[in-house]
């Protein structure tokens, strides 16, 4: 017969172990869970930083396109200024028009300058390979539409749009998971179009030309757009759009600031007697007023005056201001 | 008659706090190990990953449209005073993009007749672009630097106040 004791202290014994060993599995389960989590974010922020790089990489140079390949455990999300994969947020001060979530497949990656008159970014634009933009243009529109100066790999179909109809239409966006319908001058109506290519993901905005102004449908919202970069990128990223142009505007106005301030010194450095004094005075004058908010139509004069200055000096052999 | 203490029991149990000792201590000297050559390798990707950017950040540099010139692939000197005052204003912009570094641009070619750092003040002189041959164009220093990082790229300058093109360096220095 065993003691009383024996019992108790074996009992302890097993009871000592379970605790411990819970505790122990616990602890190991933590600090596992702890430690997925930090590699997760290393990767997802390595991901996010080399993503940079690339797109970095391509504002060297002018206009150039690679092919890019996303992995699939990793889904990344472009935000105003910022990369955002599941656990790390990388800001950037790049300009990425593209669709919000970008997950495992192909994409075109481009690089275009912004002129504004002068050099201002290069907007990115990130494409998946199965989309498509079709633009269909007005005989008014048709000078501007056919000499817009489109990177090779950028998926633009333009069309006049004495080519349109539905059927054809319908058959030509086949196979495509995206697509964006562009209407230089007047659209078809839009609701029943829509109607008619359901349930193919499509977003259709239209360009007026005459304004510089383009409209996204069905939301009917309407923004101002300055130059072609501006405006390939409006196809593609409908999401980013607003605030990448709010983006651009503000680096815009620094640079006009950086400008004004150059050409104070240019003025200091020639003096008073130099011939070049009046061009410059007025370029000076134009780059204040642009490097403060202005409305797209006093924007876009001020602009087109600063281009006539600058050719100006260009003419008289004198240092231009961009 | 008084109870004798059962020496088997207690034997067993110095034996499991013993065993069950020994494994912690193993574990725990594991998890010490694996840690530390995880936070190594952590070190070493995070290196490989700023020496990366610092190259990647050379070009995006030289392609700045606050630097460069507005058509061409160079740097447009005229821009340099106006970029250090414009730094100076607008520090909670450059500051996030900039880092902790140093930016400078310095003339190679023809070689410079003076040394000195370019200012406002020999920018004016009419010896200028020959009163001055290096700028700093931006600068952010820790408290307390453990290691300098440094890579610069031959490039272009631009006076378009004389219309000449010269060559320089740009250099970056990264501070850790």
């Amino acid at each position: 017969m065993r003691s009383s004791r024996g019992v108790s202290s074996e009992l302890f014994l097993w009871i000592f172990s379970a605790i411990a060993g819970a505790l122990l599995f616990l602890f190991f389960i933590i600090w596992s869970m702890n430690h997925t989590s930090t590699s997760t974010t290393v990767e997802n922020i390595e991901f996010a930083r080399s993503f940079e790089q690339q797109l970095s990489a391509l504002s060297t140079s002018n206009e150039l396109s690679k092919t890019l390949t996303f992995p699939k455990d990793i889904s990344l999300h472009i935000a105003c200024g910022y990369f955002l994969t599941g656990r790390a947020r990388e800001p950037t001060s790049l300009f990425v028009f593209s669709p919000e979530s970008i997950i495992e497949q192909q994409y075109t990656l481009i690089g275009k300058p912004w002129y504004f008159p002068f050099y201002v970014d290069t907007f990115y634009y990130l494409i998946p390979k199965q989309s498509v933009v079709v633009a269909y243009y007005e005989p008014s529109a048709a000078s501007y539409a056919t000499s817009l100066d489109v990177p090779s790999t950028y998926p633009l179909n333009l069309l006049p749009f004495s080519a349109y109809s539905l059927t054809s239409l319908k058959r030509e966006l086949q196979g495509y998971s995206s697509t964006t319908l562009v209407f230089f001058g007047n659209a078809p109506e839009i609701s029943s179009l829509l109607q008619a290519l359901r349930p193919l993901p499509v977003t259709v905005l239209t360009v007026d030309l005459q304004q510089s102004l383009l409209t996204y449908y069905p939301e009917d919202k309407t923004y101002p757009f300055f130059g072609e970069a501006s405006l390939l990128g409006a196809f593609i990223g409908k999401d980013q759009y607003v605030c990448q142009h709010q983006r651009s505007l503000e680096k815009f106005r620094l640079l006009a600031t950086l400008y004004q301030q150059k050409t104070a010194l240019l003025q200091q450095k020639l003096g008073p007697g130099s011939s070049c004094q009046q061009y410059l005075s007025q370029g000076g004058s134009l780059l204040t007023t642009l490097s403060a908010p202005l409305d797209p139509e006093r924007l876009r004069a001020t602009v087109t005056s600063l281009t006539a200055v600058n050719e100006d000096l260009l003419r008289h052999d004198c240092p231009t201001i961009y | 008659m008084t109870a004798r203490p059962s020496t088997k029991a207690q034997v067993q149990l110095s034996e499991t706090f013993l065993v069950l000792f020994i494994v912690i201590i193993l574990l725990f000297l594991g998890i010490f190990f694996y840690s530390k050559f995880f936070i190594q390798s952590l070190q070493t990707r995070a290196n490989t990953l700023s020496e990366q950017d610092s190259t990647v950040f050379l070009s995006r540099v030289s392609s700045l449209a606050e630097l460069r010139c507005s058509d061409k692939p160079c740097l447009d000197t005229s821009k340099f005073l106006p970029f250090q005052t414009l730094v100076q204003q607008r520090l909670t912009l450059y500051t996030p993009i900039f880092g902790n570094q140093k930016i400078t641009v310095q003339e190679l070619y023809p070689v410079p007749s003076s040394d000195a750092v370019c200012t406002k003040y020999l920018y004016l002189q009419t010896s200028y672009p020959g009163s001055c041959s290096q700028w700093i164009l931006y600068e952010q220093k820790p408290s307390v630097v453990t290691s300098t990082q440094k890579t610069s790229t031959i490039v272009s300058l631009y006076y378009p106040e004389k219309d000449i093109y010269t060559l320089g360096r740009l250099t970056l220095e990264v501070y850790h």
